[in-house]
């Protein structure tokens, strides 16, 4: 039982830890900004999930269940919020998208907005 | 509704906190407390189905989880292989019909699900404009929106 228990928080926190490590690298890789948050944004958030999840199994109290589950909604809540509020500004700023980017429709309707 | 999202959870917590009777069984002693005072208001109102609510919640957490791993595998994919193979667009998206709750819970889902980050929200509430990172084919796009869209209006909005 021990045995399956550290096996458990060494995947979980081994998991949660190379998401992270993929969202920081994908923060510096990634073309523009939009993309960079896009990184930023969901694998932390995974990556949170991931090293509460293995502290959870690894202390096994419902002390330390309640804990992560409140950290986890106030990240759920907060981490998309950010980056929302990050998005809005690199637009309103008029950050260089990336060169390949298809359309933007938020510029199209700046100013007056469709009815349709 | 919306407003009842999880009270019965609010009540669990405030039950443990107040009890300090921080085991496994206290837990279970306060979500199963808290669902029946909320089943019990639930009774007197209009549409009493608080049971099946919270199934549907439940069901739609499990349905977040799943995306949640995928949008990370996927965009770890694109990390971690050489190139890029993104069609990014920002996309606008109509929500007039939601209130600012609804479009708050909306623009976080997308922002969490794969390839998609809500960028702005229009001043009048009706638009949000989403940066979508595979979107060759605009209307494709747009239904994968609307597919998260109508799942969550369905269990997590709706009676």
């Amino acid at each position: 039982m021990d045995a399956i228990r550290e096996i458990a928080t060494v995947v979980l926190l081994v998991s949660g830890l190379s998401f992270m490590l993929i969202g920081a690298w994908g923060t510096v890789r990634l073309p523009d900004a939009y993309h960079r948050l896009h990184a930023a944004s969901k694998c932390s958030t995974l990556g949170l999930l991931g090293l509460l999840l293995g502290a959870v199994v690894h202390i096994g109290t419902a002390a330390a269940l309640s804990k992560a589950l409140l950290t986890l909604v106030f990240t759920f809540v907060a981490a998309p919020v950010g980056s929302h509020m990050l998005a809005r500004s690199a637009h309103a700023a008029g950050l260089e998208q990336w060169d390949r980017t298809l359309s933007d429709e938020l510029a199209e309707d700046q100013g007056d907005h469709p009815e349709d | 509704m919306i407003r009842r999202l999880g009270f019965d959870m609010a009540l669990a917590v405030l039950y443990l906190s107040w009890s300090g009777n921080h085991t496994w069984p206290g837990i279970l002693v306060g979500l199963v407390l808290g669902f029946i005072v909320v089943s019990v208001y639930d009774l007197g109102t209009a549409h009493p189905n608080h049971g099946r609510r919270a199934l549907r919640m439940l069901r739609f957490g499990v349905y977040f989880l799943t995306i949640l791993i995928r949008s990370n595998l996927q965009i770890a994919r694109e990390i971690m292989t050489p190139g890029f193979s993104q069609t990014p667009r920002i996309l606008r998206y109509p929500v007039d019909d939601l209130d600012d709750f609804q479009t708050t819970v909306l623009a976080n889902c997308i922002t969490l699900t794969p390839g998609t980050l809500v960028v702005d929200v229009s001043d009048d509430g009706g638009w949000l404009y989403v940066h979508c990172m595979y979107a060759l084919d605009r209307s494709e796009a747009i239904a994968g929106l609307s597919r998260l869209d109508e799942r969550l209006r369905r269990e997590v909005f709706s009676w």
